[in-house]
Formats: C-alpha cells, structure tokens, sequence
C-alpha cells in the first residue's frame, strides 16, 4: 500500500510502528509538519522515509520520553534538520532526563544498542538548544506550538512527574519513565488529535491529571493510544463511548508482546475496532497485506508472505473539517476488530 | 677506545681546547662521571681565564625554559638586556631562543652541556620536549661555538676522534674513611675496606657510599667487590625505608642543591638527615644535590604519594621564594630570576593554581605545564584558567587550545568553547592524531554527527598510515576512542566505517576485536536476531548445543538457541532461532507460559529466576524429551567499553541548568 498522497485541507496523521518502536508525524494546513518519536526497520528512519517522500520538512521535532523503542533515529533527524546554515530549523522538544538503564554490565544487550541512541537523541538536541535558543522547546505541561493552522498542546507530564523523572535519573534509582511521557493534542479547525505516546494511568495517574486540565483530550476524533495500547495506559476519562466514530490506533512493541488480545478487549469495548501499524513480532515476520481480524483471532494471526518494505507498518488518518476520517491502512497494518 | 676518569677526561678536553678543536663529547653511562669532568673542564677554564657557560636540563616539563633562562643568566654579565627580553612572557620561546643563541655565539664562551637532547632520545620526553630539542640543536649546529657536551651514547655531533670516554673510579680508603653518622655505617664501610681495593675503586665515591649503606642493610660487602653492582641495583638496595626513601625524593625535587637548613626541613628527622649526608648528598656550592641517577630511581619508583609530593614542592617553594625576595634586594636580578622559575615550578607542582597566577612567570608554556597539573587532578575548572592565561600570551599555542577545550569538555559545559578550542588545536597541529580523536568524538558527544562524519574524514586525510605516524597511537588516539563511542550511541554504521579503517596489522588486537564483536551483537539486535551471548565465540555458534552436556548420549533432533526478552506473571517472551540443515537460521519470538517452562524444568524449585537477557537453549532429543537450558546472566554481559569521561556529562550538566 503506498503513501496516500496529501490532502491540502485536511489534518493528516501518520502513525509508524514496524514491530517494535514508534513514530507519528502529523501534517497541518498548509504544509506545516511535525514529528513525534522515531523509530527505524530494516536499518533506516521511518518517519525520515516519510518526510522523504512528501519532500517535506518538519517545524515541530519531539521525543515524548527517553524510551528505546522512541528514540531510535531520533538523532538522524535532528542532524537531518538542523544543518548550520540552515535558517528553518524546527523547534526541538524534548523532556532531558534520560532513562537509568545504562548498557555498560549489562546482560540485556538491546539496552547497550539503545540507552545510547537516547543519549545520542537527547546530546544532539540539547547542542542545538545552546546553537539557536529559538530551537528549544521545553515541552512544559500547558505549552501551546503552532503547526501552520493547527496547534499542538502539551498535556503531560505534569510538573510533578517531570521532576520525579528527574530525580530518579540524577539519583540513578529505578523508576518508570513512561510516567514523564509526553502526551499531545493536535486541535485544528474543531477536529482533535490526541496523541497519548506512553503516559500510563498506573502508576502516576497521568491520564487522569491531563484529562482534567485539557478536557477536550476525551472529545477527540483521533487517538494514538497510549503504551502500545497496554492496560496499565488506560485512563479511565477515555473509556467512553461516544456518538461519533473515532479513529483508535496502536503500535506493537514485539519484545513484551504488546498489545495482546487481551489488552485490546478493553478498547474494543469502547470503539468498533482498533487498527494496529504492525504485528507485535519481528520486523521481517510482518503482514504483507493489510488484514482485518477479530479480536479472538489475533493470537493466532501469523505472517504472511515477506514485506515488501516501506512504506508498509503504518495507519494514515486524514481528518477533514467535516465529516468522517479517511483511514488507509498499510500493507502491515491489522485492524482488529470485537 | 680506553676509557679515562673524569680527571684525566677533563685534561684531554682543556688540551684540545687550548688548539683549534671545537667539539668534545665525554661518554658514559649514568654515573660515570659525566658531570665531574664537566665540572673539572669548568675548573680548568676558570684557572685559564677562558670564559664558559654551563647548561643541562632537569628531568621536569619546564626542562627547556628553565635550562634557557639559566643560559641567558649566566650572558647577562655581557648582555645585561638578555635577560629582561628572556623574563618577558609575551615573548614567544622562539623569539627567545633565537636571541639568547645569538647572544651566546657573539660571547663565544665554551659551552659546557649535560645531556643535549635530541628527538630519538628517552631523555626528555612531555609536552615541551621538542623546546629542549630545539635549544640543544640551535647550541650544538652553532659552528663558531666550543661545546663539551656530556652524554650517555655518543651522539654523532662531533667526529669519533673528539670523544672521551670515562668511566667511574674513586679511591676507596679516602671515600670510606670518614665519620660515620652511625656505627652500622661505620662497619659496612670498614668490611668493605678488606675488600680488594682495585675492585672497589670500579665505583665512584658515591656508590661506593651507597655500597657502604648496602652493606649496612645487610649485604655481602664481598658480592659487592666481586661483581660491580649496577647503579639502580646500589640505589635500591642502599635506601631501603619508606622514611628514607620519602626523606631522599623530598630531597630530589630541589633541582638547585639544598642548603643546610631546607635540607634539614625536608629530611624530616636529624637521623634521616644525617644518612643522607653520609650516603645519597652530593655536596655543591648551592649545597646538597641527589644525584640523577637517584633522583630518577625516587622518581620512577614514586616514592612519594602525591601529597606528601605536593607538601615538599610547597616547601621548597617557601623557600626559594624567600631566595629570590633576598636576591631582588640586592638588585641580583639574575639569581631572582632563577629562584622565581623555581617558584614557579614548585608551585605548579604543588597545584597551587593562584600562587602560579599570581606568581611572575616568563614563558607562557608554564601555564600550560600548571593546566596538566591541575587537570591530573581532576581540577578542571582551575585548569581552564591556566590555559586561558596561556592563550591571552600567545593565541596560537595549540596545547593550550586544546586542554582548555579539554577540560571543559570533562565537565562537559560550554561545548560551543570546546568546539572553538579543539578546532583551533587542529588546525594549528593538524599531525596531532590525538587532536583530531578528541574532536571527533567531542563532537559525537554533543550529538553534532554530521560534523563528527567531516572531522572523521578529516582526520583520515590528514594523519596518512604513510606519513610517519605510528599506526599504534594513531588508533589509540582516534580509532578506538571513536569507535567505542559510536558503539555505546547506537551509531553502528559509522562505528561500522571507524574500524574498517583500522590498520590491518593491528586488527588482532584484544582491543580492536573486542569492539568488533560488540558491532556484530549490537547489528543482531538491531535486526532482532541476536540470540547468541557475546562469551561463545562467533564460529562456535549452530554446531552444537553450549549448555548440553556433551557426555549425555541422546542426539538432539531440534535445537533454537534463544535470548529471554521479557519475563512477566503470564512467562516468558524469548527471542528463538532455528536453522534447518545448510539453511539460513530463522528468528521468531515465541512464548512459554509459566507452566510450560516448568514441565520444560526452566523454573527452579524456589521460584521463577529466567531474567531477561538469559541465553537459554531449548533442545528436544531423540527419545522424545525436551530440554530448556539456561545459562548464568553474567556469562551473556558485554565487556564495558572504554569511554573515559562520562558521555552523558553535557546532558548532565544542561539538565541540572535548566531546571
């Protein structure tokens, strides 16, 4: 399934999830984009490929939280971006405390390839920041960033989560830091985006406390859900039901296969279906053509044939001023369904 | 060639300086007496009227400055401007240099010179090292100058028929008939006189000082007659206690000779100064001196702890401090001069940051020296200011561009300054591998990785494997620290690109493979296919099971080797492969419930121990058994890389700014 091309006067939203890892990018009236997190298959930037291919570049950069699976490659796109001579930088945002998890005596050697991406991610903005204060975006609680017409506020982490993230990390003491995740609402022309990255409601209660201060995040047409769409992310303002149909979407994260049946059972019974970018399994044992299951069958869903690369674990959503959203779904993706 | 004592040496050398001839060199090992006859030819001058200089270095990092600002104090009696242009930090070595030699040929005097340097020497190596090669090459190629020069090898300076050779010899009854501090000397002193006397006179006197002290400790006063006990063997053996050892390299750090009472101050105990009057004092008119051969043995054996080194420099400083205060008095200008380097220098070596920048100091290269102290001692900050001070003299010193970058860089603040001053560095030394390792992977760091791709590029265009460059410090100083770098930040292609480029001779070095293997995991993980620890070797991987015991008969019919990805309440996530017979391997994750591991005997009797990142092996055999096999976690644990500061300091540093 190739990219759909761009509606001019819509909002677009691309979710990328090959498996494990995961990126949105979000285009805005009239050629604003923006992208959050990165992730990479077979080697290369997905949301880089993405920008390639609509020869676009973006304004917003944001790494929502210091987690491998969303900071791969992330650097690749600040370098990318951010060229010295370049007057057009985007604005760089990030929370700056990396996880705890170091690679040196480990025995997980996936934290020795990715803790260092994080650091890398987090380097080349911080660099950036001190280049071009113009560049720098705090990603507090409350912010508010144009993206051409639309814009984008920051609902999370609250003050309180991003100091306890903080802390933990100059302490060096464990601590889950998918509670300082950055969460965002993308609000244009009354439609809404809510982008969830991986705030958990436990522990923390963050859905709980971005929900009370941005109350329009529970009105949304579009949601990138929260952790993979694991059940501990739920919070309980966006369990329900609403007239409109709405757009849910989820990323894999193969290594703790996520989500499963049933982490999705709770959200389907709030929304018809869930569509996923992947398969939570290796990037080479994902779908080559888009399926549709139900709910029941998704354990037992196996690879098809081998993909035949990007553009091809994504879900675009196109959200118009009025009327319904346009899904197109790549060749990897599943729509699951109750 | 028959070789001479000092005495006779000294007479051949001021014969053939009353004719045409120019050149002398005196051979001889440490201890041979090089300096006696240097001493002896000065004698002779002296008694001739004939006028002489005398220059050596010391075995410290200032060794040139010093050993150019005692030259132009002994021209100042004919050139009294020199020393003022010499005392002017704003005035760069070479300015200086050129001066004093021009000086010092149009004075004519005889030059006597301890040790020239010259680069293929072990002796002066540091920072400024080439400054010592260049004063000796500008003194030594001077034609119209009569130079006696002293060295260990002959160093080709002058034709074979103009070296002496010496050799050490003493009257043995006129060394060690002495008074004796302590009888346990006296005893040695007297059981060595029953030796054979033609033997012992093989010693100077003051080994055979130190042969007396041997003895005293409890050597053989015959082993020392029979066999000519080398001069490190003597030292030793001679100074055998912490607290003499302590007292003796207290001593040492004075380069000009210690009167009576520094001496007494640093020796620290009557008894302690009094055996080294007796064995290791060398007396001269500046007063006791530790010969080299001990102060190099004190040095090289670190007898002193750091800060009890830095006490005694503190001291001696006091002390010449006083010297020159009382030399400024008199208007002896040339002598302050001397004790000020000395302050200088001890105080550097003391890491008094302020007494250095607050001190007079005449070549902007000692603030250089006063950074390496202080960045030695972590002082990072104080370090900055040494080599700012450097650079406000002479903005095109490299080393001090560099080590301010440098000790910024630890701290890991101001990279915009760090950037500027590893640039400059370079491009002012752009042969310097180090310089380029340190840009590069700074630049990394910070996350700059398209600048860090040019200087890599850069780097390699500039240090060629051809153009005399060691290929062994080369990839010391830029391959390996880069590489490492890239490895720990994910960055596998252009880690990928630093160790291709590695020198196929050195690529069976632990190091080198070390970083190669993480590269290969580290890829597998990338395409999550890394199933396999990094203790099993590469080429042992699919031939046989690692953790089945080779001794058990059944054959195994299905074997995936797998990696434990997540350990949860449900069980276990493990990363598997498998590989049909000549086939590639196929990876897939596959899940275990917990009651599955358990009938596969992968839960241990008290409760679920598989973590993640276990290599486990999962084997069904020929009599229809499975297997499901683990190995202890620490044997899967990657070796640390070498990544010297941490490299999450700049995000550190910005962080704790920022909130």
């Amino acid at each position: 399934m190739p990219l759909p091309p761009l509606w001019n006067d819509a909002l677009t939203v691309f979710v990328l999830g090959p498996g494990t890892g995961e990126s949105v990018v979000v285009h805005a009236p009239y050629g604003a984009w923006m992208v959050v997190d990165s992730c990479r298959s077979g080697g290369r930037g997905l949301a880089r490929r993405l920008l390639d291919h609509y020869e676009a570049r973006p304004s917003l950069l944001a790494l929502t939280h210091p987690h491998l699976d969303h900071a791969s490659g992330f650097s690749d796109l600040v370098n990318a971006f951010t060229k010295p001579g370049d007057s057009r930088w985007p604005k760089l945002g990030i929370v700056p405390s990396p996880d705890t998890k170091t690679a040196d005596g480990s025995w997980d050697l996936e934290p020795a390839l990715k803790s260092g991406q994080v650091q890398q991610a987090i380097a080349a903005v911080l660099s950036r920041w001190e280049d071009r204060e113009t560049s720098r975006w705090d990603m507090k609680q409350g912010d508010v960033e144009a993206l051409g017409g639309a814009k984008v506020h920051v609902i999370s982490p609250s003050p309180a989560e991003r100091a306890a993230a903080r802390d933990a990390w100059n302490r060096g003491s464990d601590h889950d830091f998918n509670r300082a995740s950055s969460a965002f609402i993308v609000e244009w022309q009354g439609r809404t985006v809510l982008l969830g990255s991986d705030l958990v409601e436990n522990p923390g209660k963050g859905w709980s406390d971005a929900t009370a201060m941005f109350t329009q995040a529970v009105s949304h047409d579009v949601y990138k859900l929260a952790h993979h769409g694991s059940d501990g992310a739920r919070g309980p303002q966006l369990g329900t039901a609403t007239a409109t149909a709405r757009v849910w979407i989820a990323t894999p994260f193969a290594r703790q296969d996520l989500p499963t049946a049933q982490d999705l059972a709770p959200h389907l019974a709030i929304e018809p279906s869930v569509h996923l970018t992947g398969l939570p399994t290796r990037y080479d044992d994902q779908s080559s053509q888009h399926r549709t299951v139900a709910v029941g069958g998704l354990g037992a869903l196996h690879a098809t044939p081998p993909p035949g690369g990007f553009p091809d674990c994504f879900v675009c959503v196109v959200v118009p001023q009025a009327g319904p959203c346009v899904v197109t779904c790549g060749s990897g993706a599943v729509t699951v369904t109750r | 060639m028959e070789a001479l004592t000092p005495e006779a040496a000294a007479k051949v050398v001021l014969a053939g300086l009353e004719g045409h001839q120019r050149r002398f060199s005196i051979v001889g090992r440490q201890g041979s007496g090089k300096s006696s006859t240097l001493d002896a030819v000065g004698d002779g001058l002296t008694e001739r009227g004939r006028p002489f200089v005398r220059l050596g270095f010391s075995h410290d990092e200032d060794a040139p400055f010093s050993a150019l600002i005692d030259l132009a104090s002994q021209l100042s009696i004919t050139s009294p401007d020199l020393l003022h242009l010499v005392r002017d930090p704003g005035v760069g070595w070479r300015a200086k240099l050129e001066r004093v030699t021009s000086e010092l040929v149009r004075a004519a005097p005889v030059v006597l010179f301890d040790e020239p340097r010259s680069p293929g020497t072990a002796l002066g190596r540091g920072v400024f090292a080439s400054c010592a090669h260049e004063l000796s090459h500008a003194i030594l190629s001077a034609d119209k100058l009569r130079v006696v020069a002293g060295e260990q090898t002959h160093g080709g300076f002058v034709p074979s028929h103009a070296v002496v050779s010496v050799q050490p010899t003493s009257l043995p009854r006129q060394v060690l008939e002495r008074a004796w501090s302590n009888k346990a000397l006296e005893a040695a002193a007297a059981a060595l006189m029953e030796q054979d006397a033609t033997r012992l006179a093989r010693y100077s006197p003051l080994e055979l000082r130190l042969a007396a002290a041997c003895v005293a400790n409890g050597a053989r006063a015959r082993d020392l007659a029979e066999r000519r006990w080398s001069p490190p063997e003597l030292v030793r053996s001679a100074v055998s206690t912490d607290a003499l050892r302590g007292a003796v390299a207290r001593l040492a750090l004075c380069r000009m000779g210690a009167p009576h009472d520094l001496a007494h101050d640093l020796a620290a105990t009557p008894e302690l100064y009094a055996f080294l009057r007796d064995v290791v004092f060398i007396e001269s008119p500046a007063g006791a001196m530790v010969h080299d051969v001990i102060a190099h043995e004190a040095l090289e054996g670190r007898w002193l702890p750091d800060l009890s080194a830095e006490q005694a420099h503190t001291t001696i400083a006091a002390w010449h401090r006083r010297q020159f205060e009382e030399a400024s008095a008199a208007n002896d200008l040339s002598k302050a001069t001397r004790h000020e380097v000395e302050v200088v220098h001890h105080l550097t070596e003391s890491r008094d940051a302020a007494g250095v920048l607050s001190a007079a100091v005449f070549f902007s290269e000692q603030y250089d020296l006063l950074g390496k102290e202080l960045s030695l001692a972590k002082r990072y900050q104080d370090a900055v200011a040494a080599y700012e001070r450097a650079l406000a003299y002479d903005a095109n010193d490299a080393y001090a561009h560099h080590y301010l970058a440098f000790n910024l860089d630890a701290q890991g603040k101001q990279a915009s300054r760090v950037k500027a001053g590893y640039e400059k560095a370079r491009a002012l030394h752009p042969q310097r591998a180090r310089y380029h390792g340190r840009y590069a992977t700074f630049l990394v760091t910070v996350g700059r990785m398209a600048e860090a791709d040019d200087a890599w590029a850069q780097a390699l265009s500039e240090l060629g494997y051809d153009d005399g460059v060691d290929p062994a410090l080369l990839v010391r100083q830029l391959h390996l620290p880069l590489a490492a770098l890239l490895l720990h930040r994910g960055e596998l292609d252009f880690a990928e690109r630093v160790l291709s480029a590695f020198p196929r001779s050195l690529r069976d070095r632990p190091a080198f493979r070390s970083l190669e293997l993480r590269l290969t995991l580290l890829r597998e993980v990338e395409s999550e296919t890394n199933v396999f620890p990094p203790a099993l070797a590469i080429e042992s991987r699919w031939k046989n099971p690692a953790l089945f015991d080779a001794a058990d008969p059944r054959r195994v019919t299905r074997y995936r080797p797998g990696r434990i990805c997540d350990v949860s309440e449900r069980g276990a996530r493990v990363l598997m492969g498998e590989r049909a017979a000549d086939g590639p391997p196929s990876y897939r994750y596959v899940n275990f419930t917990r009651d599955e591991l358990a009938a596969l005997g992968a839960e241990r009797s008290r409760g679920f121990r598989l973590a993640v990142g276990t290599f486990v092996e999962h084997l069904v055999l020929d009599d229809g058994t499975e297997r499901f096999l683990s190995w202890q976690p620490q044997a899967n644990a990657l070796p640390s890389l070498e990544l010297g500061f941490p490299p999450d300091r700049y995000i550190r540093a910005a962080a704790s700014a920022l909130e």
